[in-house]
């Protein structure tokens, strides 16, 4: 697992320094604007981004090929990938929380839209990578498209609860979603295992 | 001992079938995988080496059923695959890094002398390597992670003679060690010819022979002459004929034609060629 998810941080060397000055923007427009939205948007495409893209690098390289022919086993290659999306987005979501300390945008409204768009990184990642394992980086580009579409609206309207609700219910919601991230990594990952264990390479 | 172990292998995909494939590589011994582009060569690889999942038949590693091989076991064979599998951002220092975390037993000595040899460049990212070059860093991971079997596809497909011959000298050197095999397929079958014990010749997902590379040699000859001689001979004698522009030629086995019948020395391509293009 160190050996892949290294070659991953090497493949992406070049990227990452892009991902890092992307998230610092965002996030010094979110302060300025002293609107949360956008530095935790972006940690939810993170969790996507990161992954898909090692995975596009490893299609062209051919690398599943030789990295089942050394010894790696399937479980361990469809869960790399995980490890590598979760070290992109918790590090960018666990970010947001500095919002926080900002007297300006310190309000519970701004927690639960930050837990919130936590549980929608998480579901977006653990809808996303099991398609990708099963049709490829190319023809699932459609698909993961789409998916923006609809995270975004979640997103918004999720917001937009927040406001307008309040209180107790949007805890519960803005847990529930966490909650349900999580268990949906597990599931995510079993159906990417099986998707990988029946595939030939 | 046999290190590899292939019994009835199977695998069905649309439009092609693997039937019944099976071959031993001896520990000890060079076993040539030879056959035209889609025979199944890859296919058969790809089982041994856990990429394919069969469909049937049986494949035992080092004595072991291939889906049981543990990740050390893996780290006993080194493979080469026909498409070069190497990550191309990385250089040859990050993958040595790389390597280091993925086999057990990872020697940088040796990798970094095998390079050097090769002439790789180590600051070099391999997007940058012709493909000659990324066969040689692919040989020289391979050669590194104390391997004593080595499957290898298509190894010094689109090289050129000089790098052909490096690599040739560098499976002469693993094979030093009488525990070390190699099983290795190639288009050019006179690297083959060079290197191997045995040869398994594939045609159509089948099998059609597996045999050491001296008594193929004994056993067929190439007859040249009209159509009459050839009816002349005993049907069990001809293998294959060809019809050329000066008369028909066919692929014979020695010991069922009349001693004394001019006969030409048939090469592991001849033998190929009339089992593939030949006619009964």
């Amino acid at each position: 697992m160190i050996g892949t998810i290294l070659k991953d941080l090497k493949n992406l060397k070049g990227q990452i320094a892009y991902y890092v000055l992307l998230f610092a923007v965002f996030f010094v427009v979110s302060a300025l604007s002293r609107n949360i939205y956008y530095s935790a948007g972006l940690s939810i495409f993170f969790g996507v981004l990161v992954p898909v893209t090692a995975l596009s690098y490893d299609e062209k390289d051919n690398w599943d090929k030789f990295a089942l022919a050394s010894g790696i086993s399937r479980r361990e290659l469809a869960l790399s990938r995980y490890v590598l999306g979760l070290a992109a987005f918790l590090p960018a979501w666990g970010l947001s929380f500095v919002f926080m300390a900002m007297p300006a945008l310190r309000s519970f409204e701004n927690l639960y839209v930050i837990i919130t768009y936590g549980g929608l990184g998480l579901i977006t990642m653990d809808c996303v990578l099991p398609v990708v394992y099963k049709i490829g980086v190319d023809k699932s580009r459609l698909f993961y498209i789409f998916l923006i579409l609809i995270v975004m609206l979640l997103s918004v309207g999720a917001a937009t609860l927040v406001e307008l609700i309040g209180g107790d219910p949007v805890a519960v919601i803005a847990y529930l979603l966490v909650g349900l991230g999580i268990v949906g990594l597990f599931v995510s990952l079993g159906i990417s295992v099986s998707v990988y264990r029946h595939k030939d390479f | 001992m046999n290190n590899i172990s292939v019994r009835h292998l199977t695998k069905k995909f649309k439009g092609f079938t693997l039937q019944d494939v099976s071959f031993d590589v001896p520990a000890g011994s060079v076993v040539g995988f030879i056959g035209e582009n889609g025979a199944g060569k890859s296919t058969t690889i790809k089982s041994i080496l856990g990429l394919v999942l069969p469909d049937g038949g049986n494949i035992r590693v080092f004595g072991k059923e291939a889906s049981a091989l543990t990740r050390a076991d893996r780290g006993r064979i080194g493979a080469v695959l026909g498409e070069c599998c190497l990550p191309e951002n990385l250089n040859i220092k990050d993958l040595s890094e790389v390597m280091k975390n993925i086999f057990g037993e990872w020697e940088e000595d040796t990798y970094y002398r095998l390079t050097d040899a090769f002439s790789l460049p180590r600051d070099r990212k391999i997007k940058e390597f012709s493909t000659g070059m990324r066969q040689k860093a692919a040989l020289a991971i391979a050669l590194s992670h104390r391997a004593e079997l080595l499957v290898l596809d298509e190894p010094a497909s689109g090289l050129d003679p000089v790098a052909r011959d490096e690599i040739l000298d560098r499976l002469y050197d693993f094979m030093q060690q009488e525990s070390h095999s190699v099983f290795i397929s190639s288009h050019i079958v006179s690297d083959l010819e060079k290197l191997c014990d045995y040869i398994v010749f594939i045609h159509a997902g089948k099998i059609v022979f597996a045999e050491e590379k001296d008594v193929l040699k004994e056993k067929y000859a190439i007859f040249r002459g009209s159509s009459a001689q050839l009816s002349a001979l005993d049907c069990a004698a001809v293998v294959s004929r060809m019809e050329g522009e000066y008369g028909v030629s066919a692929l014979v086995l020695r010991d069922k034609v009349p001693s004394g019948l001019p006969l030409d020395r048939a090469g592991i391509e001849d033998i190929m060629l009339y089992f593939s293009r030949g006619v009964k």
